[in-house]
């Protein structure tokens, strides 16, 4: 699969768990806002806890940039709804957390991992318009940081708003001074 | 102070630079006046006053004097002599509005050299209506502009605000690098650049066009 940049997500529908109750969500509902898909490969593993409980815990941050989190793994609902009961870490979880058993996500996103039925961690960050403006994925074992995500959501809605024409400030005190370099194209 | 302690010779003016500035200082039409604010135990400083004086002694039209910060506090109380090095562009002997704070090294050569144009002429285009509109502003305003030398789209910025001061005696337009002064930085919780604070009021980031500025400045009454 080549480059995702500003791929547009395509017609899907998904059951979901959220909040205790079981939903259907579709590829309107990840539009009007900002939107993470975060894959992960099966509910009751060791990592995916770690990880969709670091993002439980900044889930309000996420929202407070008007972004919505999506976790999805190829598990059922039902299954989704077994490791909320068992475990306290997934019961705290606020976010939809979407049902991909068939793999149609998983595809679509280029992360899932036929022979096993597992997908890749990868994530997403979409724009209102349901376009992927930055993605990363990992292999099985290498887990994410929610407030690295966070950063990353902010830097997407940035430059959407501001266009590309900012530079960070990373200046570093005692750094010698550029030399000049004179560009004047076009400018007189 | 005396301009012979600093010397005519810029490191930061290459021989490859100075041909490019003399073509460009060549098309000068009138004359403009660099007064540089500069405490000579700093580096920055005397980086900044051998670059003016190198620079400046590239044109017949332009003219270069330097001051102590305690004889510029006295003798021009128009310029902020808080953040040194300070340079300031001056036109028929008056304060044109234009202002660095800092070395003009990397990318904010281009916004001296064309502050320098636009103040001596002959002047960058601008749309004679925006002209026009800004020679009208009736409320003076100050545009603090923080920049990174290495940014190129800080000195667009720059230049878009120092066109506008060029053209309204009711427009300040002060470039500010942030790495030197890094209390403004924390001060202005300054992120991304180029950041511009308007009036100590109004926020821009990112590189506006003279109208989009002008509608800010205009609703300060």
């Amino acid at each position: 699969m080549g480059n995702m940049i500003n791929k547009e997500v395509e017609p899907f529908r998904v059951s979901a768990f959220v909040n205790g109750e079981f939903a259907e969500v579709s590829q309107e509902d990840l539009k009007g806002h900002w939107s993470v898909l975060f894959f992960y490969p099966a509910d009751f593993t060791f990592v995916c806890p770690t990880e969709l409980g670091d993002l439980a815990d900044h889930y309000e941050e996420f929202q407070n940039e008007g972004c919505e989190i999506y976790s999805v793994s190829e598990d059922t609902h039902f299954v989704h709804k077994a490791w909320a009961d068992a475990s306290e870490t997934i019961r705290k979880i606020q976010y939809v957390m979407l049902a991909d058993p068939a793999g149609v996500l998983a595809r679509q996103f280029g992360v899932l991992v036929e022979e096993e039925g597992q997908a890749l961690r990868g994530t997403f960050i979409l724009n209102p318009e349901g376009r992927v403006k930055a993605y990363e994925i990992h292999d099985m074992g290498i887990g994410r940081n929610a407030k690295e995500l966070l950063r990353k959501v902010q830097a997407a809605k940035f430059v959407e708003e501001h266009g590309d024409q900012v530079c960070p400030a990373k200046w570093q005190p005692g750094e010698e001074t550029l030399s000049p370099s004179l560009d004047l194209v076009g400018m007189l | 102070m005396d301009s012979e302690k600093i010397s005519a010779k810029s490191s930061l003016i290459t021989a490859e630079l100075e041909e490019q500035l003399c073509g460009v200082l060549g098309k000068l039409t009138g004359e403009a006046h660099l007064v540089c604010v500069v405490d000579l135990s700093d580096k920055a400083s005397v980086e900044m006053a051998e670059l003016a004086r190198h620079l400046t002694g590239l044109s017949d039209k332009l003219t270069c004097q330097f001051y102590e910060p305690q004889e510029a506090e006295e003798a021009l109380p128009e310029l902020d002599v808080s953040l040194l090095p300070a340079t300031a562009i001056y036109r028929q002997g008056k304060y044109t509005g234009i202002a660095f704070h800092g070395v003009t090294g990397g990318k904010e050569m281009n916004s001296l050299v064309l502050a320098l144009y636009n103040v001596a002429g002959p002047g960058q285009e601008m749309d004679k209506r925006v002209e026009k509109k800004l020679r009208k502003l009736a409320r003076k305003s100050e545009m603090k502009i923080f920049v990174s030398l290495s940014c190129h789209h800080c000195a667009k910025q720059v230049i878009a605000c120092q066109q506008m001061a060029a053209v309204s005696e009711m427009v300040e337009a002060r470039m500010i690098d942030a790495r030197l002064y890094p209390h403004l930085a924390e001060q202005y919780k300054i992120e991304r650049i180029p950041m511009t604070v308007i009036n100590e009021d109004e926020v821009l980031l990112g590189v506006k066009t003279i109208e989009q500025m002008y509608d800010i400045l205009k609703a300060y009454k």
